[in-house]
């Protein structure tokens, strides 16, 4: 039963209705990374096959002989979430497939660490792939080690809470800005239809293709299982993870003017952050603050600067490729 | 598909290679808290005296079902276009919109839903008849709900009233600025359509007895209500040009224009007194209001008290009448003495103290007590009286078997919408009695009478609600008579709602403690294990496969769903 | 045609015959004219297919892995650290059972660096589920390759086909390149029966529990067995269309021989002429060259050499602290011999690093195995004698 659900409050969801992913997977409750392959998924449509390495979707899918998503899917090893998917790139290529969406989706370890290397050379390449980045801020999978995309301050196995991480989060977005690349974006479960537009546009792209997707985990965050799209929304609301979007390395959209919540707000809902100290959150707040500068700052150089010159054979962007069955 | 369980190697295919669906898996076994629908009270509806489920209604004008919303509203309550005009709706103070741009505009929603469905097809199909007939004495705002209510139930309604037409204080105690007679007489003309007959100009005790109608009908409501003034008890209250208010009233508004003094003071500070003050303006009287509590304190609707001020009547605050002063067998004032708030009364407000030697005169030609009413009930044997009110339990159940009581004679001087809440009540009870020839332990409160289900202990007030999900919206202001325009007319004071400002408001609504279907429950599961209804209203959870992580509850912006443990 | 190529040009030929279609690589001496050669032929249009010049070798097979779950037949090339480098995925090839074709110039691993040739580059992947084919020829090379594709593609294992640094992979020799309509009804299109495809949205790769995983890796074992019939069915085959037959291992003059030389790739070709100056000189010797070493054709080998006199075995590697590894696995393979059969087995560890194994060094090897000069079950070749070997094995010496 359709509804038109515009007549209420703007901010009611309008999300496509098809569902790619099942029940039935391992994830645990309230993970966030379930609900943000469900929604990737709403947006890709049928026609996508998806690659995934080492993470904690390796284990979600579901175990021999069971798999939770209509889709083809290639599991691959922990480094090589982006060569693989730029492999299946090559193979449609090859058979003639231009039809069929190819995203390689992986945890931030896979992405911020050890498959760094594969990921920057897939989009120096410029393969027609979506990477999605679904970052839940350490090694969930393996029980809670630091990455590079732990943030300052967190606590995890390797950094109790006498010596928690003492370095910023690397800043994964802006690596991929510096590759040139068609369309780098962050993305919130939070904010689903803001992540599914993204999607759909990445989708829409022949080239390389970023999406960076903040999502919660109850088990490593320490949060409530209940809270997973609340502490989402704070990440945004706070600040701290900032909603926009990068074309060709040059053109900044900040999609979601934050409220600036008070980030204790968000600190307090996760048991990573407990034993902050007041210096610490001070630190936090005049970081974020830098950090908020900085992005304007570059919304602002973006305004002044045109796109790059398109080289001889530049990506194509053919409009929207909508999902056949929605 | 693989073979599951595989008898040969040459069943299993060459490498890990999986196709079965996960949904195989029983994953929802992992829970211990399980999350499930549960439509909650409404912060508006939980104040509503009359009952009205807001929220449900808002929510079908919302989708643009004016029509099934209008229906719905009329189903229980026989007098939305009455109460959309003289209700003091207390939900809009309640409304959890409040904290969003402004109340709801209820009362106005009402006003628009009753005016829609003056039409019979509006009526709920009338139940088959059950043999049963009940009398009910008094055809004022609770018998009418009484009677309404219990006719669409199937039982055979006679109303005994009497005054020449129904409607008791309806028609002779609110101005035709505040309710048009003609919107009382559709309302009435419905309720004889839903198969209740008005027997009018017949007061029991004179023309007929309780003990006849007993015999006669199987139940008996006594919802005569209060309707005569009391006295000010001060010296010279006996002159002529001291006025009874209620009387007063129900002559101006019945058409007579009496000869009046041209400056009268209006005692008391209740709907009545205000009703009075505007209607003697209207004719060309200059009113003064006298009240011995301040502002705050008056049990009048405050935007009635607003409007009259509007209107430029005087108000007299912490000010007792002592004395009529007669000179000259004229009364050239009234004699009032200053008073202060002390400490609160049983009512809650604070106690009102004469000021030693504060003495003065009001400089007026004439005086209109308007400071309550009470009851008529010596019809009533003894042991069904007490005092001025009816000994009805909470039940509304009289020590005299098979009689009934609601409204004013039950509760005291109320408004009208509680006594139509009141004639609902009385009407499950009543009905409880005469379908299955018990009465019920307890009466359940209105909001209990909905035909869907609802936590009644709980309500939804604006901190269970997800803030998240809601932007302010200013409330649209609502046409109003010019004050200086309404000062020389009768003509209603309060436009009302075209179609698409009634739609337009509803989609202002939070839709509190009610599935709207927002569906937010449905995107944010990680479980997929929420599912439509196909046609149906609402969403399914798969316990199979929701593992209870309470997303759904957490992100629900009505507070429409809640977890509950989960039972081994 | 007849063409000149060397061993590496030999491998893109091949290629090319074999229609790869995604081709997934990066550089390495000496390995990399191969992908130089296919790159200029994707680019000018003689081979149709996706090249991917990947940041690594991890991604160079990591590619390769992807495309050919994806369906797609493929190819990709490397040597020493390369090889090394993709270690992790050399599992993940076999367990999917994906038909890869990887060519590896075999080059000795670092430190120190080395560019030249010894087989402990494709030795160390022994374990890891690969067929491994071992040339001796640029003419065995082309036709290798294409068979490689076809036994790989029916048995769905990944096959390395190798070539020795410099001596092949640089050697330019006359070459008979096949027609490209034999090779296309010889080598069909590819089907892989567990692709990734729309019609069927299956996960592959997903996690398997104990209950199950044996049985997986029983299957990769069965089918190297199924590999060994099929090499020799392929072979033959080939050797009807072109007249250039091959066998899991190849003989030569092994008839009445009591001495025999053990070898792979090219030092095979440096022994024939050495094994017919020993028959002219009365010297019963043999030669039997190693071609398909994964598979291992044990029963084949057992059946050649049961009841020789002298077996001395060359390996161009070393298992460090148990003999050269050709060594072993042949020692292994003689065991199910009866005692009477058993010949002498002598290890030789000779070449590493690329020195030079010349005709001389041959025939002293096998002459002092025939004359008893040589008694030690392994022997490390034409190196420093020792005076005390725990002294040499752990003494730091600066400027030596």
């Amino acid at each position: 039963m359709a509804v038109d659900l515009t007549m209420y409050d703007p901010r009611n969801l309008h999300l496509p209705e098809h569902e790619i992913m099942r029940s039935g997977h391992m994830a645990c409750p309230g993970c966030g990374a379930a609900l943000g392959m469900r929604l990737a998924l709403k947006a890709l449509g049928p026609d996508t096959m998806v690659v995934i390495p080492a993470c904690c979707w390796a284990v979600i899918i579901g175990s021999y002989p069971y798999q939770a998503l209509e889709v083809p899917v290639l599991q691959v090893a922990f480094e090589t979430a982006a060569i693989s998917a730029s492999g299946v790139r090559a193979a449609l290529a090859a058979k003639g497939r231009d039809d069929i969406t190819v995203m390689a989706w992986a945890g931030d370890g896979g992405t911020f660490d050890i498959g760094f290397q594969s990921l920057s050379g897939a989009v120096e390449r410029n393969d027609d792939i979506i990477y999605v980045c679904y970052d839940n801020e350490a090694y969930m999978n393996t029980g809670i080690q630091r990455s590079s995309a732990t943030p300052y301050g967190a606590w995890t196995t390797t950094t109790p809470v006498e010596t928690p991480k003492a370095e910023p989060k690397k800043n994964m977005v802006e690596i991929m800005v510096e590759h040139r690349i068609p369309y780098t974006a962050t993305a919130s479960i939070a904010y689903p239809e803001d992540f599914i537009r993204k999607m759909k546009k990445a989708r829409s792209i022949r080239g390389a293709t970023f999406i960076h997707l903040w999502i919660s985990c109850p088990a490593g965050h320490k949060s409530e299982e209940r809270s997973s799209v609340k502490i989402a929304r704070l990440a945004v609301e706070t600040g701290i993870f900032p909603l926009y979007e990068v074309e060709y390395g040059t053109r900044y959209t900040i999609n979601h003017e934050p409220a600036f919540t008070d980030i204790r707000e968000y600190l307090e809902l996760q048991g990573r952050f407990r034993h902050l100290t007041d210096e610490h959150v001070e630190t936090m707040r005049r970081n974020l603050e830098w950090e908020w500068q900085r992005l304007r700052a570059k919304v602002e150089m973006g305004r002044k600067l045109p796109l790059p010159p398109a080289p001889v054979k530049a990506p194509v962007d053919e409009g929207e490729r909508e999902p056949a069955a929605e | 598909m693989v073979e599951l369980n595989p008898k040969y190697l040459e069943d299993l295919p060459l490498t890990s290679y999986s196709d079965n669906s996960t949904e195989l898996l029983r994953t929802g076994t992992w829970k211990y808290v399980q999350p499930t629908y549960e439509d909650k009270l409404p912060a508006c509806s939980h104040l509503c005296p009359a009952g009205n489920d807001i929220s449900k209604a808002m929510d079908l004008v919302a989708r643009g079902q004016l029509d099934a919303a209008a229906r719905l509203w009329r189903s229980a309550n026989p007098l939305p276009a009455t109460l959309g005009r003289v209700c003091p709706h207390p939900c809009e103070s309640e409304c959890n919109r409040n904290a969003f741009g402004g109340a709801i505009a209820i009362h106005a929603m009402e006003r628009f839903l009753g005016d829609r469905s003056f039409d019979p097809a509006f009526l709920p199909e009338r139940a088959p008849s059950t043999g049963k007939k009940v009398a009910v004495v008094g055809g004022g705002p609770a018998g009418i709900a009484a009677a309404y209510n219990l006719a669409l139930a199937g039982h055979g309604v006679e109303v005994l009233d009497d005054k020449p037409a129904p409607g008791g204080y309806l028609r002779t105690g609110i101005p035709d600025y505040r309710l048009p007679r003609e919107i009382l007489d559709r309302e009435i003309a419905l309720v004889e359509h839903a198969g209740v007959t008005f027997t009018c100009g017949t007061r029991v005790g004179r023309d007929v007895g309780l003990d006849e109608l007993r015999e006669r009908f199987d139940a008996v409501i006594v919802a005569v209500g209060f309707h005569r003034a009391r006295p000010l008890g001060v010296p010279g209250e006996d002159h002529p040009h001291v006025f009874n208010g209620v009387e007063l009233l129900e002559r101006i508004l019945l058409g007579e224009r009496p000869e009046l003094p041209r400056r009268m003071a209006v005692v008391g500070g209740g709907n009545t007194a205000m009703d009075v003050a505007r209607s003697l303006l209207r004719i060309g009287v200059e009113p003064v209001v006298v009240y011995r509590r301040s502002k705050l304190e008056m049990p009048a609707i405050p935007a009635e008290v607003d409007e009259a001020m509007a209107e430029g009547i005087e108000f007299n605050f912490l000010t007792a009448p002592s004395r009529v002063v007669v000179e000259d067998g004229r009364v050239t004032g009234l004699e009032c003495v200053k008073m202060k708030l002390g400490e609160p009364d049983e009512s809650g407000r604070r106690r009102p103290v004469p000021v030693e030697g504060s003495e003065f005169v009001v400089p007026v030609d004439g005086v209109v007590t308007a400071i309550g009413e009470s009851a008529d009930l010596e019809f009533l044997p003894e042991a069904a009286r007490d005092g001025w009110r009816v000994a009805a339990d909470a039940r509304l159940v009289t020590p005299e078997e098979g009689v009934f009581a609601a409204g004013d004679v039950v509760s005291g001087a109320g408004t009208v919408t509680a006594a139509v809440g009141e004639g609902r009540r009385v009407a499950a009870v009543v009905h409880t009695w005469l379908t299955r020839g018990s009465l019920p332990d307890e009466a359940p409160p209105v909001q209990g009478l909905w035909d869907r289900p609802v936590n009644l202990d709980r309500t939804v007030y604006v901190e269970q609600l997800n803030p998240a999900y809601f932007t302010e919206v200013p409330r649209p202001e609502l046409p109003e008579l010019d004050p200086v325009e309404r000062r020389s007319s009768f003509a209603e004071v309060m436009g009302g709602f075209t179609e698409a400002e009634a739609v337009a408001e509803a989609r202002r609504c939070l839709v509190c403690g009610t599935c709207n279907e927002c569906c937010n429950c449905l995107y944010f599961c990680p479980d997929v294990a929420i599912a439509r209804r196909g046609d149906a209203f609402g969403f399914d959870i798969d316990a199979d496969h929701c593992k209870g992580c309470g997303i759904c509850v957490e992100e629900c912006p009505r507070d429409a769903l809640s977890l509950m443990e989960v039972k081994s | 045609m007849r063409k000149v190529l060397k061993g590496n040009g030999a491998v893109a030929e091949a290629v090319r015959l074999a229609r790869a279609e995604v081709i997934s690589a990066y550089p390495i001496t000496p390995q990399t004219s191969i992908i130089e050669e296919i790159a200029s032929m994707v680019s000018r249009g003689s081979l149709e297919a996706q090249f991917i010049k990947v940041e690594s070798e991890h991604s160079a097979l990591a590619g390769c892995i992807a495309a050919a779950s994806a369906g797609a037949r493929t190819f990709t090339a490397t040597s020493a650290q390369g090889l090394a480098l993709m270690h992790e995925l050399i599992h993940w090839a076999a367990g999917g059972r994906l038909p890869i074709v990887l060519a590896d110039v075999n080059r000795a691993m670092a430190p120190g660096w080395s560019i030249w040739t010894d087989q402990n580059d494709t030795l160390s992947q022994r374990d890891t589920g690969w067929m491994q084919v071992y040339c001796q020829s640029s003419q065995e090379v082309v036709d290798s390759v294409v068979q490689a594709y076809k036994v790989s593609e029916r048995v769905l294992l990944p096959t390395m086909v190798v070539l020795d640094a410099f001596f092949l992979s640089h050697t330019y020799e006359d070459v008979e390149v096949p027609e490209q309509v034999m090779v296309d009804r010889f080598l069909p299109p590819l089907e892989l029966p567990h692709r990734m495809d729309m019609e069927r949205p299956a996960a592959l790769g997903n996690l398997v529990f104990p209950d199950r995983y044996m049985e997986f890796r029983e299957k990769m074992d069965l089918a190297h067995g199924v590999a060994l019939g099929v090499w020799e069915e392929v072979g033959r085959e080939w050797g009807e269309l072109t007249g250039r037959p091959y066998g899991l291992v190849e003989e030569y003059r092994m008839d009445g021989a009591e001495l025999v030389l053990v070898t792979a790739a090219t030092t095979a070709s440096t022994a024939r002429p050495v094994i017919d100056a020993l028959r002219e000189a009365g010297v019963p010797a043999g030669l039997l060259r190693l071609r398909v070493f994964r598979p291992f054709p044990a029963e084949r080998i057992r059946a050649i050499l049961g009841g020789r006199k002298k077996v001395v075995i060359l390996d161009r590697n070393c298992s460090f602290g148990h003999h050269g590894i050709f060594h072993q696995e042949i020692k292994s393979a003689l065991y199910e011999l009866p005692h009477g059969e058993q010949p002498v087995l002598h290890g030789i560890i000779a070449g590493l690093g690329g020195r030079d194994i010349t005709p001389d060094d041959l025939h002293g090897m096998l002459d002092g195995a025939w004359s008893g000069k040589i008694t030690a079950p392994v022997t490390w070749w034409d190196v420093l004698p020792v005076k005390d070997r725990e002294r040499a094995a752990v003494t730091m010496v600066e400027g030596g």
